[in-house]
């Protein structure tokens, strides 16, 4: 036959079918390893997972298949999508190449053949091989010159790198045998077509068969042996994240970033959070096996950036080591005693340091949900153990008693809005939107000035609205994320009652905070409303017409992306739109916003926590991004993000080149409105 | 080791003065305002437990007051009392210190057997600082008032008494009435678990009647004090900024200041 074609298993005897048994055993390593980690996920608590499955297929798509996350990082890219379409192609190549044999042997039709055959070898083989011997060159150069601090440097690290390029370069050199002993003298324009082995098969094309042929037959088992070595070897070390990774991507919380689950059936639980393994829901547990320890997590970490114990890897990977240890002894029905993952291994200050901001899930390749877990853990030590920081146990008590973080008295909370005819709700039922203006807003000096502007704007623009009063409380966002999920969903039963009594459909409310917990949270708890930010408020008055923008405000604005509102929500472009229309203002971008925007340190109920640890408070770090891009004004849309940056102001004397101003502050100035 | 802590459930001191009213010479709180366990009662309670926690034993929270004051025995039983008996009858409304402490006492002498008495060193709302002087009266018990550290040798207690320089180590041999400092404890947060156990607590109240005390020496009949005027001070606040070249210039600045104003 002179078509272009191969013959399969050349050069290689009767014992080629030795090859299957070790394939075999490859994935028999493969699948028990599967088996043992898929019992101990089953130890977790249930957590349903499985509903809206073509959105969960699109993010296979999406994350697993063409890993939108990689290009953030140019090395990273190049790295990781060589080696993964590299071996991709080539697990392609060897699948088509054994099918091809399998259905020439039984029926005796050939498949590759032809021009089929020669793109098949320069299009799947040959790229294949080159595209990962790119990949793997360029984590050399990347490991040894470069040496990002984030990721590990482990002999594992080593020898998964050596295995593969190994593989790389055995696979090139055995067809390049075969190619100096077949097609180069028969046929050598089909040789071309193999470029990644053809310079290689060339040189050896010199030597005689009795050189090659055993050379051809000893390389290709080394092949066999080493590939399936490398199979095999999945089960053993991070390579398991083939396999965990998209089985985690796909598992994904489908929920906005920023919503936590409740505690079911709180009343009668017999334990709170999560310490020992069967704490945790599966997928917990299984996200601590998909971690690929890249680091991207703690290289993003705002308190890790500014110095602090917290590293969310370690938290991840702190879980994944207690299910290597005491994993098997629960599923053994033994109780495991030594040291407590919470407290002895991961500890309090650890915890305790987290902004619950996102930066972590938002840059982990694997979907990992590191604040879920971390909030588990705080449940864990406020509920059960009563283990909590001071300022903490003080925001706690302050909310009980008087449903504000700060103890101010519930009933001086409208008092703000005294002279500037605001309705209440049970005033106006009729009100087109019931205005949620939160602890902040109602009771915090600065932030009372923001809640004025607010009022103002939507006076003039003629929107309807009404305030709860004193009838309103914390939504209990920061007792929440502070662990304390009985008090949590006490304010929010009581705020729920509230607003559904009043039949509220439509919430307006300028703290992030709150928009999160109102629009995302309280739905668990039978509160289902409609809930808007002031800036996408302000952004449609402003399109619309009804604020005329007029006066020019700021000359060099920078926005701050507020963590519940950009990262958690989505919301980025209202408030940006908004401050672009400010007659005579500039809007520049600081390197980290959007989605990678850096929390201001207030997250997490940090806010009401002292900053102890560290060689940095965080709101410092943010405000060196800020004057990086020397703005006169950084505008934000949240309460806690204005506490904090006027807190980083005033503490480092900056009061008289910048200033911090919510949006509807620039907004209410600009349209002419009094601020006072 | 029996502890039988003494709490009083007042309302928020540290709320603002626009949140009370005086009518004959009695405060009213405005409604809604949070009441809590009085300042150093939280930290009595914390003491007797580390106590219990240590030597082993019961802790008994009890509380003179009205039926509100049950939600201060629940928070003392979620942080982890034994239990707590509310004292309630209206013979006891507008007792005087010497008539809390004489109820007090008849609790204490019904519940038996007990090894220690803890209060807090003064009630936040009135300040008058008297009742654990009572209570030690009453039953002829020796009391160290204010502390600021206990501890139990197997024999006695060792108390650190506060005063003006310093403070004064005293062994005293149980029973005995011990006011707490807020030094002597950090109140804990109770656990949910806590919380749980207390919310279904059965928490017993105890009249006149149940103790054996006559209507008449007790509460408003029985007072042997009576506010002449009760009003809320006029304070004038006036803030001034001293300002400097330096820190040390304005530290400098400062101290003067004060020394004109006699503050040093």
């Amino acid at each position: 036959m002179d078509l272009p074609h191969k013959e399969s298993f050349f050069n290689i005897g009767p014992e080629r079918y030795l090859n299957y048994l070790f394939a075999l055993i490859a994935l028999v390593f493969v699948g028990y390893h599967i088996y043992r980690r898929y019992r101990i996920w089953r130890l977790g608590k249930p957590e349903l997972r499985f509903d809206r499955i073509p959105a969960r297929v699109s993010l296979i798509l999406r994350y697993a298949l063409a890993q939108l996350k990689m290009p953030r990082d140019p090395w990273a890219a190049v790295v990781h999508y060589g080696i993964f379409w590299g071996y991709l192609l080539l697990f392609v190549a060897t699948t088509l190449d054994g099918t091809t044999y399998w259905l020439k042997t039984l029926t005796g039709y050939e498949v590759l053949v032809g021009p089929t055959y020669l793109l098949y070898k320069a299009l799947i083989g040959n790229l294949g091989g080159t595209l990962a011997l790119i990949g793997l060159l360029a984590a050399f150069y990347w490991r040894l010159v470069i040496r990002p601090p984030r990721l590990r440097y482990q002999t594992e690290d080593w020898v998964i790198l050596g295995l593969l390029l190994f593989n790389v370069l055995n696979g090139f050199e055995v067809q390049a045998l075969r190619l100096a002993m077949t097609d180069l003298r028969n046929h050598p324009e089909w040789a071309y077509w193999a470029y990644g082995s053809y310079p290689l098969a060339v040189i050896l094309s010199g030597l005689p068969d009795s050189v090659l042929r055993p050379l051809h037959w000893a390389s290709w088992w080394v092949h066999v042996l080493a590939s399936q070595f490398a199979v095999a070897f999945i089960a053993y070390s991070k390579l398991e994240h083939i396999i965990f990774g998209p089985l985690n991507i796909f598992f994904r919380s489908l929920e906005p970033r920023g919503t936590l689950k409740p505690i079911p059936n709180i009343e009668t639980a017999e334990t709170y959070g999560a310490n020992r393994v069967p704490d945790f829901t599966w997928k917990q547990l299984l996200d601590a096996d998909a971690c690929i320890r890249c680091g991207r997590c703690t290289a993003n970490c705002p308190a890790n950036l500014t110095g602090k114990p917290l590293s969310p890897k370690k938290i991840i990977l702190d879980l994944k080591a207690e299910m290597d240890r005491a994993g098997p002894l629960y599923l053994r029905g033994r109780q495991p005693d030594g040291p407590s993952l919470v407290g002895d291994i991961t500890t309090d200050d650890e915890l305790w340091d987290c902004l619950t901001c996102g930066a972590c899930m938002e840059a982990c390749p694997m979907e990992i949900e590191h604040v879920p877990t971390i909030v588990e853990e705080r449940r864990y030590l406020v509920l059960n153990e009563g283990r909590i920081p001071r300022d903490v146990v003080n925001l706690f008590n302050n909310l009980e008693r008087s449903g504000n973080p700060w103890g101010y008295p519930p009933t001086t909370r409208a008092d703000w809005a005294r002279d500037l005819g605001v309705r209440t709700i049970a005033e106006d039922p009729g009100a087109d939107y019931l205005w949620w203006v939160g602890c902040a807003g109602s009771y915090d000096e600065r932030n009372i000035r923001i809640s004025r502007a607010l009022a103002r704007i939507l006076q003039a623009a003629g929107v309807r609205f009404a305030i709860l009063g004193p009838e309103e409380t914390c939504t209990g966002d920061p007792a929440r994320r502070a662990g304390h999920e009985y008090l949590y969903q006490i304010l929010a039963q009581q705020n729920i009652e509230a607003l559904n009594r009043y039949g509220v459909r439509k919430i307006l409310t300028a703290c992030p905070h709150c928009f999160n917990t109102l629009k995302n949270e309280y739905r668990a708890f039978g509160g289902f409303y409609e809930v808007v930010h002031h800036s996408q408020l302000i952004a449609e008055l402003v399109e619309t017409g009804r604020v005329r923008l007029e006066r020019p405000v700021g000359q060099r604005l920078t926005y701050h992306d507020p963590c519940y509102l950009g990262r958690h929500n989505g919301v980025y472009d209202p408030a940006r739109l908004a401050l672009t229309r400010l007659p005579g203002a500039s809007l520049v971008e600081m390197r980290l916003h959007r989605h990678q925007a850096f929390c201001c340190g207030g997250g997490g109920a940090r806010v009401f926590m002292t900053e102890t640890r560290g060689h940095k408070r965080v709101n410092h770090e943010r405000t060196d991004h800020v004057l990086a891009v020397n703005p006169n004004v950084i505008a934000t849309a949240c309460p806690f993000c204005m506490i904090m940056f006027e807190d980083a102001l005033k503490t480092r004397n900056l009061t008289d080149r910048l200033e911090a101003r919510d949006l509807a502050e620039l907004v209410a100035e600009s349209a002419g409105l009094s601020l006072k | 080791m029996n502890i039988v802590v003494c709490i009083k459930y007042v309302p928020d001191w540290e709320a603002p003065a626009s949140q009370f009213r005086i009518e004959d010479s009695r405060l009213v709180p405005a409604p809604g305002i949070a009441y809590r366990i009085s300042d150093t009662d939280d930290e009595a309670i914390e003491a007797a437990l580390q106590l219990k926690e240590k030597h082993g034993g019961r802790v008994t929270a009890i509380s003179l007051g009205p039926a509100s004051a049950r939600d201060g025995l629940k928070h003392a039983l979620a942080m982890g009392c034994d239990q707590a008996v509310l004292l309630d009858d209206p013979a006891f409304e507008d007792s005087d210190a010497a008539g809390t402490a004489a109820v007090l006492a008849a609790a204490i002498r019904k519940l038996g057997d007990v090894d220690l008495i803890l209060t807090g060193r003064q009630a936040a709302d009135w300040d008058q600082g008297q009742v654990h002087a009572g209570i030690a009266e009453f039953l002829g018990l020796p009391a160290v008032i204010p502390a600021r550290h206990i501890e139990w040798t197997g024999s006695e207690f060792i108390v650190h008494r506060i005063y003006e320089e310093g403070y004064e180590e005293i062994a005293v041999k149980p029973p005995c009435v011990v006011a707490c400092s807020n030094e002597i404890a950090e109140p804990r947060y109770p656990t949910l678990r806590g919380i749980m156990a207390a919310s279904r607590a059965q928490i017993p109240v105890w009249t006149a009647a149940d103790l054996g005390i006559d209507p008449g020496r007790v509460g408003r009949a029985g007072r042997r004090t009576r506010v002449l005027r009760l009003y809320a001070p006029q304070v004038e606040a006036k803030c001034e900024f001293i300002e400097g070249e330096n820190p040390e210039e304005i530290a400098a600045k400062l101290v003067q200041r004060l020394r004109e104003e006699k503050l040093l």
